[in-house]
């Protein structure tokens, strides 16, 4: 695993951690949070290749 | 779903820990998804082992998100043209979703993570071969 790859992953676990928290449970889905982070991403990618057209 | 005591373990051992029973000897998780013999497509690891399944298909997302991030900043510095950008979004989509469905209920999905893994390597190609 790249250190990009453990920033990646540890920003999804604090973003699960955080919700799981707020929502009062012991589960965490982490796999919803790395699927959203991959979505943001995605986000991101597409914002940046409009402004590329434009 | 996995819990909070486990996700320490996770990230000690990167990934590679919280499993309570072991990997199937058919599939290599750790060197990434290997080309199954047919009518093995959908492997139940347990009934326990949904965390297992979720910490091993974690590294194929952040894969990707890197891959993604990587492009986002090549794109905007002007070193992947638009089209190009566009093709890795598309490829990241069919990681996305491939990876989101790698997982359902105790079982590892492998040809769903198979896709989604050779979205990925398409990414790191177009990657490569635009430095």
């Amino acid at each position: 695993m790249t250190l990009a790859q453990a920033r990646a992953l540890k920003s999804a676990l604090d973003e699960a951690i955080a919700k799981a928290e707020a929502d009062g449970t012991d589960a965490v889905d982490l796999q919803q949070s790395l699927s959203s982070a991959l979505g943001g991403a995605l986000d991101e990618l597409n914002a940046a290749i409009d402004a590329a057209y434009k | 779903m996995i819990r909070v005591p486990c996700l320490a373990a996770l990230a000690a051992v990167a990934l590679a820990g919280c499993a309570t029973t072991p990997a199937p000897a058919t599939v290599d998780l750790a060197s990434g998804p290997q080309p199954q013999p047919a009518g093995s497509q959908m492997i139940v690891v347990g009934t326990l082992s949904t965390n297992y399944c979720e910490s091993m298909v974690a590294p194929y997302y952040t894969q990707a998100i890197v891959g993604i991030n990587a492009a986002t900043s090549r794109v905007r510095a002007g070193t992947l043209t638009p089209d190009q950008g566009v093709r890795i979004f598309n490829l990241g989509r069919i990681a996305r979703n491939s990876f989101d469905i790698a997982c359902p209920n105790a079982v590892i999905n492998v040809p769903a993570l198979q896709a989604g893994q050779s979205a990925v390597n398409a990414i790191n190609d177009i990657l490569e071969g635009t430095k």
